[in-house]
């Protein structure tokens, strides 16, 4: 006792210094992890527009297409260069889906097969309050084609908040509408708006003076393929032919022959038909609530 | 006191090296990843400024040459090499690859050289030809174009064959070319317009349209020497790509020397005493029922010789059909509000137009309008405005923003138009299929900039062919009253098209249409016109082109001469067409994880996918695991789990889906 009263004043002195360290290291910790989630959630949508990036500058122009996958569709040679948009449960529309063929190998240039890539945005369900107003997530889901099909689910990308593609013609006119792009647009820009997961725990000033606001990262894309007049690829044409349908598509599609399964890990159906039989035309992909389906 | 004191400023110390390495780890971090980015775009910018450095270097005069970069070369702080994966003068495959910060960027690229191409040395749209050549004559093409050739369109069009058999012409002109060391060639009628055609690079669907763009084309350093022209002396004519334009016969008895283009509006003669040296394209044009083409004297052309013969049978006229809306025209109501519609068409019948004039270049019989139609003059009425009842709705616009359109230019009539606007420096002029030039909106060169509707001044269009504009007799082409047919269709039956549109929504306020009309009252007349002019053919009356070569002519088709005239004449000129692109990018982060083969982690970090391949998020990454670096651990939420990790590993498992904080915690 007469130690503890002896020392009495450096054991409060020490005491309080201890509880300042332990709190100057959760607040370390705390803000760590807020400028991690920060930096992951701009890293993430980094990632997926670098992808997005890869694959756009590559876009193949239609006589390509026609050639990889012959023609297609109700009107024969429709060009799958496509955008569809939706309206959220905050009332701000978005792009809903964005699809292109594309080369699937890069590296190989024109000796590349070539992919139609759909990028697919549906809401998670989830929401986040930003400025007062809670915005639906959203996330999306990356599927490419290949003649004969399979379509592949090939990655999820969420916490995004908006998704928002434009196509800009040769004569600089701005397509963000739904509808078939056609010819093949020369530039094309992406932004992605993604929102940070929220830190569990945070000390109460944190809480009240952290503001959690979004990442936004867009491109604009330049198609330098856009204009090519050959370079057709090589097809397997032993494998069949068709492309299938889209989720708001115009009109059960009849592709002129070949079948194209469906796959992946969201458990979608098959579509197209052989040989020019009628076949299932349900979408391959997820039915979304797509409000924007008339073009 | 003075250990209290050391213990705080130690603790404080402590603490602030721990807020700072944090910190300077999160800061470090953001710069590098901004680093990173910066460096990926820049690579981009690198390997597109590469590629058309490249691309100038390669342009040789022939076709393609090596760009002979050698190795990397420096630019804006990185570098880009050049390989030359294929190259012929007429074919090139190259890859340019930019490198700034590690990122690297590859454009691979393949071009055509597409050469400019004239059909001939000597090449005769005409109806009708004969020749003669003296064996001293020379006639040089080359490996694409190596013949004379003869357009038969005109002969098929006027159906000669039942008057001058073209086995006569074949014989005639076919023995003068061999004489003259070459051939004839009578390539179908199909063969000469269109992408595909035989006039493709010069732009123009025949020799008509070529004599038009030259005519369209000349400027104010451009000779024009009205009437028939008899050249006694030595003269020079025009150099680089001046045009000269000889408006009448032209007779050479001196000496000629020129550069460019000579266009002759009549029969050209060279006397055995004459010469004539000419680098570029000799036109000559004529609409007589004769034309004659006699070189005997000296000629050495060296580029091309073409020859136009107009002598056409005469039949139908120009109708104009106005249609107005200043509400908007719709596709539904295609002849517009017709319920004002003026005289003589306001007699209650239901004529699908406002204004219709048929006839319009010969009626009134006391003063023919001719074909150059006046919507607009000094800010007034245009001298034809009862006929097009144009400023009376311009003014009706007032301030309303609109544009000037010219549509179905396919059937141009090869008009030609001037136009003024408030602003405008000088009035705009040019021909109708080649739009509005410097007044054209960036959407579409028919398509004029948008004005205010009272900020017009003057508009007019004048028509110089009837024939190259849509057809429309209504004995043919499945419409027994053309006007009434061009009225009820939106897309006007294909005749050419004015139109003022509303720039707010793009509705048409104003359309005038123009074709070549004939009632079935009038088409027995015209028969029995191009009766009589088929009787006097067969009668013998002189007709047709005569070609005479004398022993010192030589004509050589020589394109880099035509391609002087390209920008002017607007010929394609040489052309690189771009046959396919593709692009290979590999990221800085990428750059280094390939370096560091010795690294090893928890999975593949989100970005690193490969080309092509998708976010890499949910693609199997490796399996969750603390990896206890002895840096700052954090808690997350993983698979249902717990687990603390690293700082500097909490993107790449947020990226796998695991949450921040523990599990069960509500956000």
């Amino acid at each position: 006792m007469a130690f503890i009263l002896d020392n009495l004043t450096a054991i409060l002195v020490g005491t309080t210094l201890l509880v300042a360290l332990l709190f100057v290291q959760q607040r370390g910790q705390q803000s760590a992890i807020d400028a991690t989630t920060r930096y992951q959630s701009q890293r993430m949508t980094s990632a997926l527009a670098t992808t997005i990036e890869r694959d756009v500058e590559n876009i193949r122009t239609k006589d390509q297409t026609v050639a990889a996958f012959g023609p297609w569709g109700a009107t024969a040679s429709a060009y799958r260069f496509s955008l569809r948009r939706a309206t959220g449960t905050d009332g701000e529309s978005y792009t809903s889906q964005f699809s292109f063929p594309t080369l699937k190998d890069p590296a190989l240039g024109d000796a590349s097969p070539i992919l139609i890539v759909t990028y697919h945005v549906e809401p998670t369900g989830a929401t986040v309050r930003l400025d007062g107003v809670d915005r639906p997530m959203y996330q999306v889901t990356r599927y490419e084609f290949e003649r004969g099909g399979p379509v592949r689910a090939q990655g999820v990308t969420s916490g995004l908040v908006d998704f928002e593609v434009a196509a800009f013609a040769d004569d600089g006119s701005e397509i963000r509408s739904s509808g078939w792009i056609d010819p093949t647009p020369q530039r094309v820009q992406v932004e992605l708006v993604a929102a940070p997961d929220r830190p569990e725990a945070r000390t109460s000033d944190q809480a009240m003076t952290s503001t959690f606001g979004t990442s936004r990262h867009a491109r604009m894309i330049r198609v330098r393929g856009a204009t090519a007049q050959g370079g057709l690829p090589p097809v397997d044409t032993t494998l069949p032919a068709g492309i299938p349908d889209l989720p708001g598509d115009p009109a059960p599609s009849t592709p002129t022959g070949g079948t194209a399964s469906g796959g992946g890990s969201t458990g979608s159906t098959g579509g197209g038909s052989t040989g020019g039989s009628s076949g299932p035309a349900g979408p391959l992909y997820p039915t979304i609530s797509d409000s924007a389906s008339a073009f | 006191m003075r250990k209290y004191t050391l213990l705080i400023v130690l603790a404080a110390v402590v603490g602030g090296s721990l807020l700072t390495l944090n910190t300077r780890g999160t800061l470090g971090e953001m710069s590098s990843r901004h680093a990173d980015d910066q460096a990926d775009v820049v690579a981009r910018q690198i390997a597109e400024s590469g590629q058309s450095v490249v691309l100038s270097r390669m342009m040789g005069a022939g076709g393609f040459v090596n760009p002979s970069l050698g190795g990397p070369q420096p630019y804006d702080g990185g570098t880009f090499e050049v390989s030359v994966d294929a190259l012929t003068s007429d074919l090139a495959t190259i890859s340019v690859t930019g490198t700034y910060g590690g990122a690297v960027h590859t454009i691979r690229s393949t071009y055509e050289f597409d050469r400019m191409n004239v059909p001939g040395p000597l090449w005769l749209d005409v109806p009708y030809v004969t020749a003669s050549s003296a064996p001293g004559a020379r006639i040089v093409g080359d490996s694409e174009a190596p013949n004379v050739l003869f357009d038969r369109r005109k002969y098929d069009e006027l159906r000669l064959s039942t008057l001058l058999p073209l086995s006569g012409l074949t014989a005639s002109v076919g023995s003068a070319m061999v004489a003259a060391s070459t051939n004839l060639d009578i390539p179908a009628g199909n063969a000469w317009a269109g992408d595909t055609g035989l006039m493709e690079d010069l732009n123009v669907d025949d020799t008509e349209g070529l004599y038009q763009a030259a005519l369209a084309s000349m400027d104010a350093t451009d000779t024009r020497l009205v009437g028939d022209q008899t050249v006694t002396g030595n003269v020079t004519w025009g150099s680089g790509d001046e045009i000269t334009l000889v408006q009448g016969n032209l007779t050479i008895e001196g000496r000629v020397r020129g550069e460019g283009a000579l266009v002759v509006r009549g029969d050209l003669r060279v006397p055995a005493s004459g010469r004539l040296d000419w680098e570029g394209l000799v036109l000559v044009r004529d609409t007589t029922a004769v034309l004659d083409l006699e070189l005997e004297g000296t000629v050495n052309v060296t580029g091309a010789l073409a020859v136009a013969h107009q002598a056409l049978p005469p039949g139908g006229h120009l109708d104009v059909s106005v249609y107005r809306d200043a509400g908007g025209m719709a596709e539904t109501i295609p002849q517009g509000d017709v319920s004002a519609r003026v005289m003589p068409w306001n007699n209650g019948n239901p004529y699908p137009w406002h204004q219709h004039t048929h006839a319009f270049d010969v009626t009134p019989v006391g003063a023919e309008r001719g074909r150059h139609v006046y919507f607009m003059e000094g800010s007034g009425d245009g001298r034809h405005e009862w006929e097009t009842q144009f400023h009376d709705l311009v003014q009706s616009l007032g301030s309303e923003a609109v544009y000037l359109e010219f549509g179905n230019t396919g059937n141009h009539g090869y008009a030609r138009f001037e136009v003024d606007v408030d602003g405008l420096p000088d009035p705009v002029t040019g021909m109708v299929r080649d739009g509005f030039g410097g007044f054209a909106s960036a959407v579409s060169p028919t398509r004029s900039r948008t004005f205010p509707a009272d900020d017009l001044r003057a508009f007019d269009v004048n028509v110089l062919s009837l024939r190259a504009l849509r057809r429309a007799f209504d004995t043919v082409g499945g419409c027994d009253e053309w006007p009434i047919c061009v009225g009820y269709e939106w897309g006007r039956k294909g005749a050419l098209a004015f139109r003022v549109v509303r720039a707010s929504d793009n509705a048409r306020l104003y359309e005038a249409s123009f074709y070549w009309h004939m009632r079935p009252d009038e088409q027995a007349a015209h028969d029995a016109e191009e009766q009589a002019w088929r009787d006097a053919i067969m009668a013998g009356a002189a007709f047709g082109t005569h070609v005479t070569l004398g022993d010192k002519v030589d004509l050589r088709l020589d394109e880099t001469q035509i391609l002087e005239l390209a920008d002017k004449m607007g010929f394609d000129g040489n052309e690189v067409v771009h046959l396919a692109t593709s692009a290979f990018h590999q990221t800085s982060e990428e750059t280094r994880a390939e370096a560091s083969t010795s690294r090893t982690g928890p999975g593949s970090p989100p970005g690193a996918a490969g080309p092509g391949g998708g976010p890499s998020v949910g693609t199997g990454p490796g399996g969750p695991a603390a990896s206890g670096t002895g840096a700052t651990l954090v808690t997350l939420c993983y698979s249902g789990s717990d687990i603390q990790v690293s700082v500097a590993d909490v993107a790449t498992y947020m990226a796998m889906g695991a949450t921040s904080g523990a599990c069960g915690a509500g956000p």
